[in-house]
């Protein structure tokens, strides 16, 4: 089945298919963004309920995954405003998990040179993951489409509403701002 | 941390779309790969740019819970939703 293909009817089966794409992609960015699994597995419904009940709208000028993600980007808008006052939600990522007792995030030392670069990456990952999640969502939505789902420019912007130029440059602030944060976690990589 | 070049920041702001290949002026492209070769700050910052994104590419490793996909699947297939959608 062509994905892009401007359809106006399509069954269940068909739909599956699209659902069984992109289902990991729409969860991850609904994690990132609402920082809950609860949440991301209400978005991830939600999104993909919608789409079939709206696929005549779909009009073929993006592509179905970028259609999806702007569906799931408007989800999460709602659902932020909504939890906007509801202290109980929290993080995935707890920060403190990678901090010691005086707040410093963890350094690792250990004898296995290898051992130590495989949980340097791994903490490096959490970093900047948790990085990530504390960017404000306008940020956090442009980053998490780009670098982590790998949309291009031009879907990115599409999805979130936005002009490539505008992309751009909250793209390059978000960048900036999550390698400020990790930046001296960064510098003990040996593979810079 | 970046070095003093009085329009550091600016170039900086530009380095995002050069590592995206997507810095579309040709003299800005210019006059930031220069001034990225001459200055080890900024390099740094480049190589850590470039690490970064190396970082978040490979981070998209969760996969969506079974039990919602089944539920969906339940969903689109009932009554309510089993019609082919016409405009």
């Amino acid at each position: 089945m062509d994905l892009n293909e401007n359809k106006s009817t399509i069954s269940p089966e068909e739909f599956e298919k699209i659902i069984l794409e992109f289902k990991d992609s729409i969860y991850r960015f609904s994690l990132r963004m609402c920082r809950n699994p609860g949440d991301a597995e209400e978005i991830l419904q939600e999104t993909f309920l919608s789409a079939f009940r709206n696929f005549h709208k779909f009009r073929g000028d993006a592509s179905i995954k970028t259609w999806l993600f702007t569906i799931a980007a408007n989800a999460c808008r709602m659902k932020r405003r909504k939890l906007k006052k509801d202290s109980r939600n929290t993080s995935l990522w707890n920060p403190k998990d990678m901090r010691d007792n005086e707040g410093e995030y963890l350094k690792i030392s250990n004898d296995d040179p290898g051992m130590e670069d495989a949980l340097t990456r791994e903490q490096l990952v959490s970093a900047v993951i948790e990085s990530i999640g504390l960017l404000s969502p306008i940020y956090r939505e442009t980053i998490v489409l780009r670098d982590m789902e790998g949309l291009s420019t031009r879907e990115s912007a599409h999805a979130l509403g936005l002009t490539e130029r505008a992309l751009k440059t909250r793209l390059a602030r978000a960048r900036a701002m999550v390698r400020k944060k990790v930046g001296y976690l960064l510098e003990t990589q040996n593979a810079l | 941390m970046p070095c003093d070049h009085p329009d550091c920041k600016k170039l900086l702001l530009a380095l995002s779309s050069y590592l995206d290949g997507e810095l579309d002026n040709p003299e800005q492209f210019a006059i930031l790969k220069k001034h990225l070769d001459s200055c080890p700050d900024c390099k740094t910052v480049e190589d850590q740019m470039r690490y970064l994104l190396k970082i978040c590419r490979s981070a998209c490793t969760e996969k969506a819970p079974d039990k919602v996909l089944q539920l969906l699947k339940a969903k689109i297939r009932s009554k309510k939703f089993s019609r082919t959608v016409k405009i």
